[in-house]
Protein backbone atom coordinates (compact mmCIF):
# COMPACT_ATOMS: atom_id res chain seq x y z
CA UNK A 1 0.00 0.00 0.00
CA UNK A 2 1.33 3.49 -1.31
CA UNK A 3 1.38 6.27 1.59
CA UNK A 4 -1.26 8.03 -0.59
CA UNK A 5 -3.51 5.08 -0.28
CA UNK A 6 -2.80 5.12 3.13
CA UNK A 7 -3.31 8.82 3.29
CA UNK A 8 -7.18 8.41 1.59
CA UNK A 9 -8.16 5.40 3.09
CA UNK A 10 -6.72 5.98 7.10
CA UNK A 11 -9.84 8.58 7.62
CA UNK A 12 -12.41 5.66 6.12
CA UNK A 13 -10.74 3.38 8.26
CA UNK A 14 -10.93 5.58 11.78
CA UNK A 15 -14.83 6.60 10.59
CA UNK A 16 -15.53 2.69 10.83
CA UNK A 17 -13.64 2.13 13.79
CA UNK A 18 -15.61 5.06 15.72
CA UNK A 19 -18.47 3.18 14.49
CA UNK A 20 -17.77 0.04 15.96
CA UNK A 21 -17.28 1.91 19.17
CA UNK A 22 -13.83 3.24 19.01
CA UNK A 23 -13.76 6.86 21.24
CA UNK A 24 -14.20 9.80 18.83
CA UNK A 25 -12.28 12.12 19.64
CA UNK A 26 -8.93 10.35 20.29
CA UNK A 27 -9.76 8.33 17.20
CA UNK A 28 -10.42 10.77 14.97
CA UNK A 29 -7.62 13.05 15.74
CA UNK A 30 -4.88 10.37 15.41
CA UNK A 31 -5.80 9.74 12.24
CA UNK A 32 -6.16 13.72 11.24
CA UNK A 33 -2.70 13.71 12.70
CA UNK A 34 -1.07 10.94 11.50
CA UNK A 35 -2.57 11.92 7.57
CA UNK A 36 -1.07 15.61 8.04
CA UNK A 37 2.40 13.74 8.83
CA UNK A 38 2.53 11.98 6.04
CA UNK A 39 1.27 14.38 3.62
CA UNK A 40 4.05 16.82 5.47
CA UNK A 41 6.60 14.36 4.93
CA UNK A 42 5.80 13.78 1.12
CA UNK A 43 5.49 17.52 0.52
CA UNK A 44 8.85 18.09 2.41
CA UNK A 45 10.91 15.35 0.11
CA UNK A 46 9.12 16.68 -3.17
CA UNK A 47 10.58 20.13 -1.83
CA UNK A 48 14.16 18.79 -1.18
CA UNK A 49 14.83 17.07 -4.13
CA UNK A 50 12.91 20.21 -6.63
CA UNK B 1 -1.55 21.37 -6.57
CA UNK B 2 -2.69 17.95 -5.98
CA UNK B 3 -0.59 17.68 -2.68
CA UNK B 4 -1.38 21.70 -1.94
CA UNK B 5 -4.41 20.59 -1.57
CA UNK B 6 -4.39 17.35 -0.03
CA UNK B 7 -1.86 19.66 2.57
CA UNK B 8 -4.72 22.11 2.87
CA UNK B 9 -7.22 18.81 3.54
CA UNK B 10 -5.55 17.33 6.37
CA UNK B 11 -4.76 20.72 8.32
CA UNK B 12 -8.15 21.55 7.60
CA UNK B 13 -9.39 18.08 8.62
CA UNK B 14 -7.11 18.29 12.23
CA UNK B 15 -9.04 21.56 12.97
CA UNK B 16 -12.81 20.28 12.42
CA UNK B 17 -12.08 17.38 13.90
CA UNK B 18 -10.09 19.30 17.20
CA UNK B 19 -13.01 21.82 17.72
CA UNK B 20 -16.16 19.38 17.81
CA UNK B 21 -17.18 19.44 21.33
CA UNK B 22 -20.39 18.07 21.08
CA UNK B 23 -22.08 15.58 23.92
CA UNK B 24 -22.42 12.62 21.10
CA UNK B 25 -19.63 13.26 19.32
CA UNK B 26 -18.88 9.96 17.08
CA UNK B 27 -21.70 11.24 14.13
CA UNK B 28 -19.56 14.68 13.76
CA UNK B 29 -16.19 12.96 13.94
CA UNK B 30 -17.39 10.29 10.76
CA UNK B 31 -19.16 12.64 9.13
CA UNK B 32 -15.97 14.98 9.15
CA UNK B 33 -13.01 12.04 8.36
CA UNK B 34 -15.60 10.82 5.31
CA UNK B 35 -15.50 14.19 4.07
CA UNK B 36 -11.88 14.53 4.44
CA UNK B 37 -11.24 10.79 2.89
CA UNK B 38 -13.53 12.24 -0.11
CA UNK B 39 -11.54 15.05 -0.69
CA UNK B 40 -8.26 13.64 -0.16
CA UNK B 41 -9.42 10.83 -2.74
CA UNK B 42 -10.39 13.15 -5.40
CA UNK B 43 -7.38 15.49 -4.75
CA UNK B 44 -4.71 12.44 -4.89
CA UNK B 45 -6.54 10.24 -7.93
CA UNK B 46 -5.55 10.43 -11.45
CA UNK B 47 -8.06 8.55 -12.39
CA UNK B 48 -11.48 10.49 -13.81
CA UNK B 49 -13.62 8.04 -12.23
CA UNK B 50 -12.31 8.18 -8.74
CA UNK B 51 -12.16 11.59 -8.88
CA UNK B 52 -15.87 12.08 -8.95
CA UNK B 53 -16.57 9.33 -7.04
CA UNK B 54 -14.86 10.13 -3.93
CA UNK B 55 -16.24 13.78 -4.15
CA UNK B 56 -19.55 11.92 -4.35
CA UNK B 57 -18.61 10.43 -0.94
CA UNK B 58 -17.34 13.65 0.61
CA UNK B 59 -20.83 14.74 -0.43
CA UNK B 60 -23.16 12.52 1.14
CA UNK B 61 -22.48 12.93 4.58
CA UNK B 62 -22.48 17.12 4.22
CA UNK B 63 -26.47 16.51 3.33
CA UNK B 64 -26.75 14.35 6.06
CA UNK B 65 -25.30 16.23 9.11
CA UNK B 66 -27.22 19.29 7.73
CA UNK B 67 -30.50 17.72 7.72
CA UNK B 68 -29.52 15.78 11.35
CA UNK B 69 -27.60 17.97 12.80
CA UNK B 70 -27.64 21.33 11.21
CA UNK B 71 -28.31 24.45 13.33
CA UNK B 72 -32.01 26.39 13.39
CA UNK B 73 -35.14 24.64 13.80
CA UNK B 74 -35.32 21.10 12.29
CA UNK B 75 -38.01 22.04 9.42
CA UNK B 76 -35.41 24.73 8.31
CA UNK B 77 -32.41 22.55 8.59
CA UNK B 78 -34.10 19.75 6.08
CA UNK B 79 -35.21 22.60 3.60
CA UNK B 80 -31.50 23.64 3.54
CA UNK B 81 -30.09 20.15 3.22
CA UNK B 82 -32.68 19.16 0.61
CA UNK B 83 -31.80 22.45 -1.53
CA UNK B 84 -27.88 21.67 -1.29
CA UNK B 85 -28.64 17.71 -2.47
CA UNK B 86 -30.74 19.11 -5.20
CA UNK B 87 -28.55 21.86 -6.70
CA UNK B 88 -25.31 20.11 -5.93
CA UNK B 89 -27.13 16.26 -7.15
CA UNK B 90 -27.58 18.37 -10.56
CA UNK B 91 -24.79 19.90 -10.87
CA UNK B 92 -22.96 16.37 -10.15
CA UNK B 93 -25.14 14.85 -12.65
CA UNK B 94 -24.11 17.77 -15.08
CA UNK B 95 -20.21 16.94 -14.34
CA UNK B 96 -20.51 13.36 -15.02
CA UNK B 97 -22.21 14.06 -18.52
CA UNK B 98 -19.44 16.37 -19.29
CA UNK B 99 -16.50 13.65 -17.81
CA UNK B 100 -18.25 10.69 -19.84
CA UNK B 101 -18.50 13.13 -22.94
CA UNK B 102 -14.99 13.95 -22.43
CA UNK B 103 -13.58 10.47 -21.97
CA UNK B 104 -16.10 9.01 -25.30
CA UNK B 105 -14.51 12.05 -27.38
CA UNK B 106 -11.09 11.11 -26.23
CA UNK B 107 -10.77 7.55 -26.65
CA UNK B 108 -9.80 5.73 -29.94
CA UNK B 109 -11.77 2.17 -30.43
CA UNK B 110 -13.69 -0.08 -27.98
CA UNK B 111 -10.91 0.98 -25.24
CA UNK B 112 -11.73 3.80 -22.95
CA UNK B 113 -9.38 5.47 -20.52
CA UNK B 114 -10.06 7.34 -17.56
CA UNK B 115 -6.57 8.24 -17.00
CA UNK B 116 -5.51 11.93 -16.61
CA UNK B 117 -2.14 11.42 -17.46
CA UNK B 118 -2.93 9.11 -20.74
CA UNK B 119 -6.14 11.80 -21.98
CA UNK B 120 -3.90 14.82 -22.15
CA UNK B 121 -1.52 13.12 -24.64
CA UNK B 122 -4.57 13.31 -26.56
CA UNK B 123 -5.80 16.69 -26.36
CA UNK B 124 -4.77 17.77 -30.12
CA UNK B 125 -7.23 15.30 -32.00
CA UNK B 126 -10.22 16.50 -30.16
CA UNK B 127 -11.83 19.04 -32.95
CA UNK B 128 -12.36 22.88 -31.39
CA UNK B 129 -16.23 22.90 -31.31
CA UNK B 130 -16.45 19.66 -29.39
CA UNK B 131 -13.97 20.98 -27.15
CA UNK B 132 -15.87 23.83 -26.27
CA UNK B 133 -18.90 22.31 -25.70
CA UNK B 134 -17.44 19.59 -23.28
CA UNK B 135 -16.10 22.48 -21.95
CA UNK B 136 -18.99 24.74 -20.93
CA UNK B 137 -20.66 21.37 -19.67
CA UNK B 138 -17.92 20.87 -17.15
CA UNK B 139 -17.59 24.72 -16.09
CA UNK B 140 -21.35 24.38 -15.31
CA UNK B 141 -20.62 21.29 -13.37
CA UNK B 142 -17.70 22.45 -11.85
CA UNK B 143 -19.06 25.35 -11.42
CA UNK B 144 -22.47 24.32 -9.36
CA UNK B 145 -19.81 22.88 -6.69
CA UNK B 146 -18.35 26.09 -6.56
CA UNK B 147 -21.35 28.30 -6.20
CA UNK B 148 -20.82 29.96 -9.34
CA UNK B 149 -23.52 32.39 -9.91
CA UNK B 150 -26.55 31.76 -10.98
CA UNK B 151 -26.03 27.86 -9.31
CA UNK B 152 -25.07 29.70 -5.66
CA UNK B 153 -27.85 30.05 -4.25
CA UNK B 154 -27.26 26.99 -2.11
CA UNK B 155 -24.04 27.48 -0.40
CA UNK B 156 -25.02 30.87 1.80
CA UNK B 157 -28.08 28.69 3.73
CA UNK B 158 -25.78 25.76 3.77
CA UNK B 159 -23.12 27.05 5.33
CA UNK B 160 -24.79 28.97 7.93
CA UNK B 161 -26.89 25.78 9.06
CA UNK B 162 -24.34 23.09 8.66
CA UNK B 163 -22.71 21.87 11.68
CA UNK B 164 -19.37 23.89 11.86
CA UNK B 165 -16.99 20.81 11.73
CA UNK B 166 -18.96 20.03 8.02
CA UNK B 167 -19.10 23.82 7.53
CA UNK B 168 -15.22 24.26 8.06
CA UNK B 169 -14.81 21.13 5.62
CA UNK B 170 -16.72 21.88 2.82
CA UNK B 171 -16.13 25.49 2.88
CA UNK B 172 -12.43 25.27 3.21
CA UNK B 173 -11.58 22.02 1.22
CA UNK B 174 -14.77 20.33 -0.76
CA UNK B 175 -15.59 23.81 -2.87
CA UNK B 176 -11.93 24.42 -3.91
CA UNK B 177 -12.95 20.66 -5.87
CA UNK B 178 -14.32 22.50 -8.88
CA UNK B 179 -12.16 24.71 -9.46
CA UNK B 180 -9.14 22.15 -8.82
CA UNK B 181 -10.94 20.13 -11.71
CA UNK B 182 -11.40 23.22 -13.99
CA UNK B 183 -7.76 23.99 -13.71
CA UNK B 184 -6.76 20.05 -13.30
CA UNK B 185 -9.19 18.60 -15.76
CA UNK B 186 -10.73 20.85 -18.01
CA UNK B 187 -8.07 23.54 -18.94
CA UNK B 188 -5.36 21.06 -20.09
CA UNK B 189 -7.73 18.82 -21.53
CA UNK B 190 -9.67 21.31 -23.51
CA UNK B 191 -7.60 24.41 -24.39
CA UNK B 192 -9.57 25.30 -27.25
CA UNK B 193 -12.60 24.97 -25.06
CA UNK B 194 -11.21 27.39 -22.76
CA UNK B 195 -10.12 30.21 -25.33
CA UNK B 196 -13.56 30.10 -27.33
CA UNK B 197 -15.22 33.42 -26.97
CA UNK B 198 -18.22 32.56 -26.14
CA UNK B 199 -17.51 30.55 -23.19
CA UNK B 200 -15.47 33.32 -22.40
CA UNK B 201 -17.88 35.71 -22.69
CA UNK B 202 -20.41 33.40 -20.89
CA UNK B 203 -17.94 32.87 -17.66
CA UNK B 204 -17.57 36.55 -17.53
CA UNK B 205 -20.95 37.39 -17.27
CA UNK B 206 -21.22 34.41 -14.11
CA UNK B 207 -18.25 35.68 -12.41
CA UNK B 208 -19.36 39.05 -12.68
CA UNK B 209 -22.42 38.42 -10.51
CA UNK B 210 -20.53 36.20 -8.03
CA UNK B 211 -18.48 39.18 -7.82
CA UNK B 212 -21.09 42.01 -7.89
CA UNK B 213 -24.59 40.59 -6.75
CA UNK B 214 -23.08 38.73 -4.00
CA UNK B 215 -21.11 41.76 -2.83
CA UNK B 216 -23.95 43.81 -2.50
CA UNK B 217 -26.32 40.74 -1.37
CA UNK B 218 -23.16 40.14 1.51
CA UNK B 219 -22.85 43.97 2.29
CA UNK B 220 -26.77 43.90 2.90
CA UNK B 221 -26.32 40.83 5.48
CA UNK B 222 -26.50 41.99 9.95
CA UNK B 223 -25.49 38.72 10.90
CA UNK B 224 -21.84 37.57 10.83
CA UNK B 225 -22.54 34.14 10.09
CA UNK B 226 -24.69 34.97 7.07
CA UNK B 227 -22.04 37.78 5.90
CA UNK B 228 -18.81 35.09 5.41
CA UNK B 229 -20.79 32.68 4.11
CA UNK B 230 -21.93 35.34 1.21
CA UNK B 231 -18.74 36.64 1.42
CA UNK B 232 -17.26 33.17 0.76
CA UNK B 233 -19.27 32.56 -2.34
CA UNK B 234 -18.04 36.50 -3.58
CA UNK B 235 -14.70 35.05 -3.38
CA UNK B 236 -15.12 32.67 -5.98
CA UNK B 237 -16.01 35.51 -8.61
CA UNK B 238 -11.93 36.34 -7.86
CA UNK B 239 -10.92 33.16 -8.44
CA UNK B 240 -13.12 32.61 -11.79
CA UNK B 241 -11.29 36.03 -12.65
CA UNK B 242 -8.26 34.69 -12.63
CA UNK B 243 -9.61 31.25 -14.45
CA UNK B 244 -11.25 33.56 -17.30
CA UNK B 245 -7.96 35.70 -17.25
CA UNK B 246 -6.65 33.04 -19.56
CA UNK B 247 -2.97 33.75 -18.94
CA UNK B 248 -0.35 31.64 -18.30
CA UNK B 249 0.22 33.24 -14.70
CA UNK B 250 -3.58 32.72 -13.90
CA UNK B 251 -4.02 29.16 -15.06
CA UNK B 252 -0.37 27.88 -14.07
CA UNK B 253 -0.91 24.29 -12.49
CA UNK B 254 1.99 23.40 -10.30
CA UNK B 255 3.49 20.05 -11.12
CA UNK B 256 3.37 18.78 -7.27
Amino acid sequence: MSPLEIVIFLPIAAALAIWLGAPARPTSLLAALINLVIIGGIAFVLMAAA
Amino acid sequence: MSLILALLTTLVTLAAVWQIVAEKAAPFHIASLLISAGALGAFLTTDLFFIYAFHELALIPTFLMIALHGHGDPANRRAVAWKTTIYLGVGSLVLLAGLAALVLNFSEGPVMSFDLTSLLQKTSSVPAATQEWIYFTLLIGFGTLVSLFPFHSWAAPAYATAPTSVAMLHAGVLKKFGLYGLLRIAQPLLPLGAQAEWVQNALLLMLLGNILVMGFVTLHQSRLDDMLANSSVMHMGYVFLGIAAGTELASRVPSC
